[in-house]
């Protein structure tokens, strides 16, 4: 029965009560600077050690891990390479179970960097430590401020606390999700970059994100993964409770030797990944731009889409042409309005509306007409592109909670189209995005999201 | 009868990495796989080719089984379409020539002559062991040209029905399994067999690789494997 209370491993490197950062210092372009700086966000102890400082930013800094007064239940190791293998014997003289290790110079830097890291892994194991990294940024924890990233807040802002978690094998997608992430206004629970894979991997976090409660979707990119069994058995097991985005990158791996069979030479490792992003449930994205969509939207949205049948509503006719266009290529179909909601709205609007599929409300359509086009049509399709082009004296930011409102009524996943601009259409889309409807710049990825969607949920 | 360990074993005991075409298709009607019905002959033996082309019934095809010849067609090693006993005759020697001269030094052990299945929608449908995913299923459109018409999707083992459904539903051969355009629908439940038994070879027996069914054909009741290749290791 204790076995069951016990928490998963990866708990502890996001809530330690304590945390000691070796390689601390304040020479400006070091990693030990950096983390510092954003360890001053964390709601827990934070002990610096560096035998050449006395003080760092106002904290007590520690010659060695030993001569801190306190239990450390989370190590980060910002040392060069050479270092870091001595360093893991006062980690576990000290009792710590958790490590990070920031440094790169390892598996990823060549052959003499791929021993060292077998030595790491062989030592770390007997000593029964946990290790992310080596060659990782570590953990980001929205909930108690943990920040091992060495990147600083003045460069890359930090979002506000949401429910989107982020795992990422790049350092660099890391931070460029997050901020992305902020820019559009979402909030991330948590985040990890796990580097190199000496121990903790892609797994490890799916299984650890999957039980979170904190985490309500999970965004992940990989280039590889380290078992693809376990992975595909912990991403099926995550995306069973909630969304699970994943875009993979390195699709075209360079071929293999003569192969005999079709089956072989057709197979390339990108079809497997296929298969176990299909099989596990996961919404697939294709790059930068559509993890970041996508995730925005399975965050927000509690509607899946379960059909391929596209309502398009727009003030603006061209729009809504880029929108059905990109609607075909993403495998949908726009049947057209059924007889009856024509008449229906024929009644509610001007003459000259037109309301086929797209219903295109004109530079004239005001705010309460797009409540009705949805009201009435919404219905009759799987899923609905709304784009509003605030341009239009006749609209304003009200039309955002009426669209918001039919969205809900009809229980339809809805992507807004709202074209970029300054000020008030910056309000409009925070407006909706507060009210849940995913929101994006142009109507293609309006379109591209939705049927990231319908894959999930149809499979098809 | 082999069972399907005896034919994987005989074969690595001789050092071969392949089976022959003949052992593939008992591996394949071992697990309830439909197979042309066929008669192996010497290739000395014209009198016996000939005699297994009447017993089986005309039309028929030709096969020359070669551990030299990995790919049948690019080495004129496949005739179809064999209508009487002096087109028989006269497609040995043809095809001797043929592989004499595309794949010089090839040892043609047996003839293989099956009886010529009519028409239908061409699938590949194979096993394969990868090292990140391990034992998985490869399906798609098949045929000669499977390569250009690249319809594979995959499957990672073990899958559900639900699984199997979802893998054809992402293929143009899932479409036409359903019916398209006045064709009518065609045996899925064939084609899910099928799966069904190469996930049990491939989970079954380390010993095989790959095995590649190419091409399996779908008719509206029923399926069979015209071709296949089961590679060892």
């Amino acid at each position: 029965m204790l076995f069951l209370l016990m928490p998963h491993d990866l708990h502890d490197f996001f809530y330690p009560r304590t945390v000691a950062l070796i390689g601390a210092t304040d020479k400006p372009t070091k990693p030990g600077t950096a983390i510092l700086e954003n360890l001053s966000h964390f709601k827990g102890a934070v002990y610096p050690v560096n035998p050449k400082h006395e003080t760092l930013l106002g904290r007590d800094c520690y010659p060695s891990l030993a001569a801190i007064p306190d239990e450390i239940d989370l190590a980060i190791i910002a040392l060069p390479a050479r270092l870091v293998e001595q360093e893991l014997d006062a980690v576990h003289e000290k009792g710590i179970r958790r490590t990070i290790i920031i440094s790169s110079g390892f598996a990823e830097a060549g052959e003499e960097g791929a021993a060292l890291q077998k030595r790491l892994a062989e030592k770390t194991k007997q000593y029964g430590i946990r290790v992310i990294g080596p060659n990782a940024l570590g953990v980001y924890n929205t909930d108690n401020g943990l920040d091992s990233f060495f990147v600083s807040r003045e460069r890359v802002s930090r979002p506000a606390t949401g429910r989107i978690s982020i795992i990422s094998q790049s350092g660099a997608i890391t931070v460029i999700l997050m901020e992305a992430l902020a820019r559009d206004g979402m909030g991330i629970a948590k985040a990890v970059n796990y580097g190199n894979r000496l121990d903790v991997d892609d797994a490890d976090a799916l299984e650890y994100f999957a039980d979170d409660p904190r985490t309500g979707a999970v965004a992940m990119y990989i280039e590889s993964v380290a078992d693809g069994r376990k992975f595909l058995s912990a991403a099926k097991a995550c995306a069973a409770k909630k969304p699970l985005v994943i875009w993979k990158a390195g699709k075209h791996e360079l071929g293999a030797s003569a192969v005999a069979s079709h089956t072989a030479t057709l197979a390339g490792k990108y079809g497997l990944y296929q298969a176990a992003f299909r099989q596990a449930g996961a919404v697939e994205a294709f790059g930068f731009d559509h993890l970041i969509d996508a995730s925005k939207a399975v965050a927000l949205m509690d509607y899946p889409c379960t059909g391929n049948r596209l309502l398009i509503v727009t003030n603006g006719g061209g729009m809504a042409v880029a929108a059905s266009d990109q609607a075909q290529q993403e495998g949908f179909t726009m049947p057209v309005m059924p007889q009856q909601v024509q008449e229906r709205l024929g009644q509610a609007f001007p003459h000259f509306f037109i309301t086929r599929n797209p219903i295109d409300l004109t530079g004239s359509g005001k705010n309460e007409d797009y409540y009705t086009a949805l009201n009435e049509a919404l219905p009759h399709y799987d899923a609905a592109v709304v784009i509003v082009l605030m341009g239009a004296t006749t609209v304003t930011e009200e039309a955002t909670s009426l669209i918001a409102r039919a969205c809900h009524e009809a229980k339809k996943p809805v992507t807004c189209c709202i074209l970029q601009g300054l000020g008030y259409t910056q309000e409009a889309m925070h407006a909706l995005v507060r009210l849940g409807i995913p929101v994006y710049p142009s109507p293609e990825r309006a379109v591209r999201v939705l049927a990231a969607l319908r894959k999930a949920t149809c499979k098809g | 009868m082999k069972t399907p360990k005896e034919l994987i074993q005989s074969a690595l005991r001789e050092g071969r990495k392949a089976l022959f075409e003949h052992e593939a298709r008992e591996l394949a009607r071992s697990v309830g796989i439909i197979v042309p019905r066929f008669v192996l002959a010497d290739p000395a033996d014209q009198k016996a080719i000939v005699a297994a082309g009447e017993t089986l019934g005309f039309p028929v095809v030709l096969k020359a089984v070669s551990p030299d010849i990995p790919h049948k067609t690019d080495a004129g090693a496949v005739m179809l379409n064999i209508t009487g006993s002096a087109g028989l005759s006269a497609s040995v020697t043809t095809m001797k020539n043929m592989i004499v001269a595309r794949v010089p030094g090839a040892a043609i052990r047996w003839f293989l002559i099956e009886k010529m299945m009519p028409q239908g929608l061409e699938l590949l449908i194979g096993g394969l062991r990868d090292e990140q995913f391990g034992p998985s299923i490869a399906f798609g459109l098949g045929g000669v040209w499977v390569e250009a018409l690249k319809d594979a999707v995959f499957g990672i083992l073990p899958m559900t029905r639900e699984e199997m459904l979802d893998m054809i539903a992402q293929t143009r051969a899932g479409l036409f399994l359903k019916g398209f355009r006045g064709s009518p629908a065609l045996d899925q439940e064939a084609a899910l067999s099928i799966i069904n038994a190469l996930s049990k070879l491939m989970t079954d027996h380390p010993g095989i690789k790959e095995i590649d069914l190419n091409p399996v054909r779908v008719y509206a009741r029923s399926a069979a494997a015209l071709d296949m290749r089961v590679i060892l290791q």
